[in-house]
């Protein structure tokens, strides 16, 4: 009869919904207590925090996510600043859902363990040009990270790109170029994907952007809504954001991505 | 009395490859989930399930041939031998020591060839140093896990519950790694949270006069990422170790010598 009971309840459950998973991102434990949680081993801490931010899933994370991730990646950069993973990681991520400071600590940090490393610090001088559109703040960060660069061509280069930034001031051709190459350098898997498909959504968003620049000037007035722009034939079609999320146009008239209007 | 704990090897080597076998299978899947540098996360979490492997080993043989003996009273018969006490005790614990060495250097080649073959799959900008570093980080994991093991025959030798020595031992392996770390966050400040400074923090400049800060043997930065320790510090942190351990088995032998069996 248990038998029975057993079949009858394995058939009822299968028809009911489960409940859904915790969020994502929603447990931060004291630095001290993950530690202890790891037989005291600090560098193992640093790998279970690290972990926890590669395997979550951005798609999910709402702003509150995204900000216990931060103070995750945080702990990780604290417990083993050196760990790349986390800053890479936190690159790639942080700073484009609003975790711009925890996105610098890591970088920060990451900087100053690994002085053989010019990345954590390019990273660091990059935010601040395309998220704070900061230039000068940005030049002097990145020629900090120029000493780093072992090839002298390389290195001349970066202090070039400073020196642009210095001069030109913020713009955005040259700011999508960096961001290509730093996802091509990705291993393959989501992230490189993900890395990618970004790079294609800006690049959606910069040719939309030229396109209201020229309907502008052609026609004295900004476009009122991004269908005037294919209209116009100024572009062929509303190209698809790779994210799902789409683009419009803010108050000014300039087009940006839906939902940060 | 050291040759005695070899006859007992042939039950521990399958302990020491399963426990192998599972430290590998950890290590490489959480390198799987690195994007950049796979090589190093298998070869951070490769060390730390190393000591966590050997601290098992060291509290398990101290239970199987110390604290079982005493339980037992099979110990009378070696205390017999016209030799002091402690020469039984010390024979005890550096024929352990040896058998934790083996295993130890087994372990790590078993680490050193899962970092290597991690290597072909995916080019790192940034390389692991597997050679002099790699194995100085191992030697300073096996000066860890002898000061455990001394503790564990510390408590071995005095306590009458038999259980004591293993639990005591894996409490003493976390408190001594974890105590480096946690005072170092207490002493930055704890990010702001004053009451935890003010609660913890005495205690624990007070913790570290009797518990030997552990995680200074822990070197891995210099082949994980080539920062290595500076002389000094990782001279002072060997001489506590060892001093430490040669403490413990002080205290070991004189609770041992007043022991009464039957």
């Amino acid at each position: 009869m248990a038998a029975a009971l057993f079949a009858v309840s394995v058939f009822r459950l299968e028809q009911l919904p489960r409940t859904s998973i915790v969020d994502e991102m929603r447990v931060e434990l004291p630095r001290f207590v993950q530690v202890l949680m790891s037989a005291g081993d600090r560098y193992l801490a640093a790998n279970v925090a690290t972990f926890r931010a590669v395997v979550a899933s951005t798609a999910h994370m709402d702003a509150e996510n995204f900000r216990v991730q931060g103070q995750v990646q945080r702990d990780a950069a604290w417990l083993n600043p050196a760990h790349e993973d986390n800053y890479y990681l936190a690159a790639s991520i942080l700073p484009w859902n609003g975790q711009f400071d925890a996105a610098q600590y890591v970088l920060e940090k990451a900087a100053q363990a690994r002085p053989y490393d010019w990345q954590p610090a390019f990273y660091y001088a990059f935010n601040f040009y395309y998220i704070k559109k900061d230039p000068v703040t940005a030049a002097n960060a990145l020629l900090q990270a120029a000493p780093r660069v072992r090839s002298e061509s390389n290195r001349m280069a970066m202090e070039n790109l400073a020196y642009v930034w210095y001069e030109k001031g913020y713009d955005p051709a040259t700011a999508l170029s960096l961001l290509e190459n730093s996802a091509k350098t990705a291993r393959t898997g989501a992230l490189r994907r993900f890395l990618m498909a970004r790079v294609e959504r800006l690049k959606a968003l910069m040719a939309l952007q030229q396109a209201s620049a020229e309907f502008q000037r052609r026609n004295g007035r900004v476009p009122r809504n991004l269908d005037e722009l294919v209209t116009g034939g100024l572009v062929k079609q509303i190209p698809a954001d790779p994210f799902g999320q789409g683009f419009a146009l803010d108050a000014q008239g300039t087009p940006v991505l839906r939902g940060k209007q | 009395m050291g040759t005695l704990l070899c006859g007992m090897r042939a039950r521990s080597l399958q302990t020491v490859f399963i426990l192998g076998v599972l430290l590998l299978g950890v290590s490489m899947l959480a390198g799987s989930f690195s994007a950049r540098q796979p090589q190093t996360v298998v070869l951070d979490v490769g060390l730390s399930c190393l000591r966590f492997s050997l601290v098992l080993l060291a509290v398990f043989w101290i239970q199987e041939l110390v604290a079982r003996e005493i339980d037992r009273r099979t110990v009378v018969f070696a205390l017999t031998y016209p030799y002091p006490r402690y020469f039984y005790l010390f024979g005890r614990y550096l024929g352990i020591l040896l058998l934790l060495a083996m295993a130890t250097l087994l372990l790590a080649l078993l680490l050193w060839l899962a970092v290597l073959m991690t290597a072909r799959s995916y080019e790192p900008l940034f390389r692991v140093a597997l050679g002099m570093p790699y194995w100085a980080t191992v030697l300073g994991i096996w000066l860890d896990v002898a000061v455990v093991l001394a503790f564990a025959l510390c408590i071995a030798s005095i306590s009458t519950v038999s259980i004591l020595p293993m639990v005591l031992g894996l409490g003493f392996a976390v408190a001594g790694r974890a105590l480096g770390g946690v005072l170092q966050y207490l002493k930055s400040g704890a990010e702001g949270d004053v009451s935890l400074t003010g609660t913890y923090l005495p205690f624990l400049n007070a913790v570290q006069w009797i518990l030997p800060d552990l995680s200074r043997l822990d070197w891995r930065l210099w082949p994980m990422y080539g920062n290595a320790p500076d002389p000094v510090s990782a001279g002072w942190a060997s001489a506590m170790a060892l001093s430490y351990a040669v403490l413990l088995l002080w205290l070991a032998a004189r609770g041992f010598a007043r022991r009464e069996f039957l």
